[in-house]
């Protein structure tokens, strides 16, 4: 658009751009979040918490699950991964927890099966004097968009440290494109926080 | 943290933009309207009171309405980052939403009256910092763990909307602030080469260009010089290989050159003169940064980056050749050209030939350099050295015809360091040093000399011809 173009718009049109354009884009943000809650296939999944806080957003429990660390050794699609490449990892139900079965750096056209798209978050690198590259050594970190828990201001510590041997564990929903959401925390495999939309 | 830098550097950008660039724009033209008889000589400075007066009247209400816009936005952020949860959901979306609409139409209501304009620029600020609060907040409330620079980003992006469109000086410096947090993020982080960086920068840059606000220019290199940095840090450590370091620095001084003779074509733009000096200036800093890195011996065997005893820097692969000779055309593409534009105009001058002689010997060291392996560094250094030196003595010449004095304090900073460099550079024994300095000042006396003899006879030609 150019200048004459925009001055020639009146103010209120402006401003209402501005307006709808920034709303549509909150909007978006919850509506991307309650499709995958609403149509993904319910997945629990085990995990240990640790409670930070954000800079933005308060306090938070961050969720360190068993999937976000994963063997190049049993999986060798990771062995040539790097930081910030995105990799899915196929689930297969379990008892009492989900199981990841096969890693891979392309999406598995198998609509049958449950595949969570997550991101490389830290891969351990050795350099190879003989072919002059780096290759993984060794674990591989990934993250699935679910390991944060926003809760209120100092309530962090009763889920990071449960009394009487609770154990603590999370419902996420997958939905058929990778993404992940945290529908529910589970205490002892009863739901103790459940999300809703409103 | 991070608010408090956004903050600092939104208050430095508003005390410089407050209405003095009316002020001062008509103090420089208000000569040439009392010269043309539009206006009468004893008007003129009760004229330039009035304006200035008024000007700080509105630069004070405003000033304050910004800082109480930021302290609430702030305060907006950290309320909801409590997470109460004795709000239902639905109300404090409610609350998100209809704070930052409040706020954009506080906005339309004090443009539509003049009189309440101070309060425009820190009611779209509001908006825009709740515009950001508001993402944030609706990913705590519903727990949404992104790649968290995508909200930075996303925020950046809404305020070049609200500068684009309503054209407010404050929030295009938050916008960019922003996006300069959402590229350190990517780059630091995340260990990122971020390219999209310069696609958001090429937006702000367009609507700085549109609205006139050459002010920023200055902000606009700063961005750009930390984004070239930063790529730099992660080309260091994605190549190892001896040389690579060197071979980037010239890749690095090159595309600073470019940047720098941009600068000397957008002076011949009638339209975007004004961008050319600012750009200029941050180009020849960086540069010569640059061009001074290479003047050190070490680096250039790249004895440091190489492990193992003996081990010296190889010459240039492929790669790097093709590369820095693709730059080295672009360079002197952009030189030709300029060179053609000078001499269609008749306002080609000496500094500019001589500035073609010193950009000449720079690239042939540069292109030398590719083939010469690290064992000759210190070779390669004597040569480095020569055009380092001569470059600022270039400067400051250049400087003196073009009256830029940030040129001329250039040259003589840079010249400073480089003997500083060297004094206590110990690849060199004393008696070499002590032989430099000494060969290096006679020569600058010779010069002198010469340029002084130069002078003399050319004002001797004008009043022969005046006679």
């Amino acid at each position: 658009m150019s200048r004459d173009m925009s001055q020639k718009l009146s103010l209120t049109l402006r401003m209402g751009i501005v307006v709808v354009m920034l709303t549509l884009v909150l909007f978006g943000m919850i509506a991307r979040k309650q499709w995958t809650l609403a149509t993904g296939t319910p997945v629990v999944l085990e995990t240990q918490p640790v409670d930070p806080r954000s800079l933005f957003r308060g306090d938070y429990v961050r969720l360190n699950y068993t999937i976000n660390t994963l063997d190049s050794a049993g999986y060798p699609a990771l062995s040539t991964v790097k930081r910030g490449d995105t990799v899915y990892v196929t689930l297969v139900p379990g008892e009492p927890y989900w199981q990841p079965k096969t890693v891979s750096t392309e999406c598995p056209n198998d609509a049958s099966s449950v595949v969570l798209k997550g991101r490389v978050d830290r891969v351990n690198r050795r350099w190879n004097r003989e072919t002059r590259q780096y290759e993984v050594s060794h674990n591989v970190r990934v993250k699935f968009g679910v390991e944060h828990y926003f809760v209120p201001e100092g309530t962090g510590r009763a889920i990071e440290r449960p009394v009487g041997g609770e154990k603590v564990s999370i419902e996420v929903a997958v939905d058929r494109f990778g993404n992940a959401g945290i529908r529910a925390v589970l205490i002892n495999g009863v739901p103790r926080y459940i999300e809703t939309l409103f | 943290m991070f608010e408090l830098l956004i903050l600092l550097l939104i208050l430095a950008a508003s005390f410089g933009m407050r209405g003095r660039g009316f002020a001062r724009r008509l103090r420089r033209e208000l000569p040439k309207w009392v010269e043309a008889g539009l206006v009468a000589p004893e008007k003129a400075p009760l004229i330039l009171e009035q304006v200035a007066a008024a000007s700080q009247r509105r630069s004070l209400a405003s000033m304050f309405a910004i800082l109480g816009a930021l302290l609430i936005g702030i305060g907006a952020i950290t309320f909801f980052a409590a997470n109460w949860q004795t709000m239902p959901k639905i109300i404090k979306l409610l609350a998100l939403f209809g704070a930052m609409w409040a706020a954009f139409a506080a906005a339309t209501w004090s443009l539509r009256h003049e009189a309440r304009n101070w309060l425009s620029e820190s009611m779209l600020l509001l908006g825009v910092l709740l515009f950001g609060a508001n993402i944030m907040l609706i990913a705590q409330i519903y727990h949404i763990d992104a790649h968290y620079p995508d909200g930075v980003f996303v925020w950046s992006l809404g305020a070049l909307l609200v500068a684009w469109l309503l054209a407010s000086p404050a929030v295009f410096v938050a916008g960019l602030m922003l996006a300069m947090l959402w590229s350190g993020m990517e780059a630091f982080d995340f260990s990122r080469l971020h390219w999209p960086f310069l696609v958001v920068l090429a937006g702000f840059t367009f609507v700085a260009v549109r609205e006139g606000w050459s002010r920023f220019a200055h902000l606009l290199m700063i961005a750009l010089l930390l984004w070239s940095i930063s790529t730099y840090a992660y080309f260091i450590t994605e190549f190892r290989g001896g040389g690579s370091v060197v071979y980037l620095t010239q890749l690095y001084f090159l595309f600073y050159l470019t940047l720098f003779v941009s600068g000397l074509h957008l002076e011949l733009s009638t339209r975007l003169n004004e961008w050319a000096e600012t750009l200029r200036q941050y180009a020849a800093v960086a540069g010569l940064v640059a061009l001074w890195a290479l003047t050190f011996p070490d680096l250039l065997s790249a004895k440091l980056f190489i492990s193992g005893r003996g081990g010296v820097r190889p010459a240039a692969d492929i790669e790097w050749i093709t590369v820095t000779l693709l730059m080295l055309a672009v360079v002197i593409g952009l030189a030709l050209w300029h060179r053609q534009r000078t001499l269609s105009l008749n306002a080609r001058e000496t500094w500019h030939v001589w500035g073609q002689g010193v950009l000449g010997l720079i690239l042939t060291c540069l292109v030398v350099n590719l083939f010469v392996p690290g064992n000759h560094g210190s070779l390669m250094a004597i040569a480095f050295n020569a055009v380092f030196f001569t470059a600022t003595l270039w400067l400051i010449y250049a400087g003196t015809h073009l009256d830029s004095r940030h040129l001329v304090n250039l040259g003589f900073m840079f010249f400073a360091v480089g003997i500083l460099a060297r004094y206590f550079d110990l690849f060199w024994k004393l008696l070499d040093r002590s032989f430099f300095f000494m060969a290096g000042g006679l020569l600058l006396i010779a010069v002198a000399a010469i340029l002084d003899r130069k002078r003399r006879q050319m004002m001797a030609g004008m009043k022969g011809g005046e006679v």
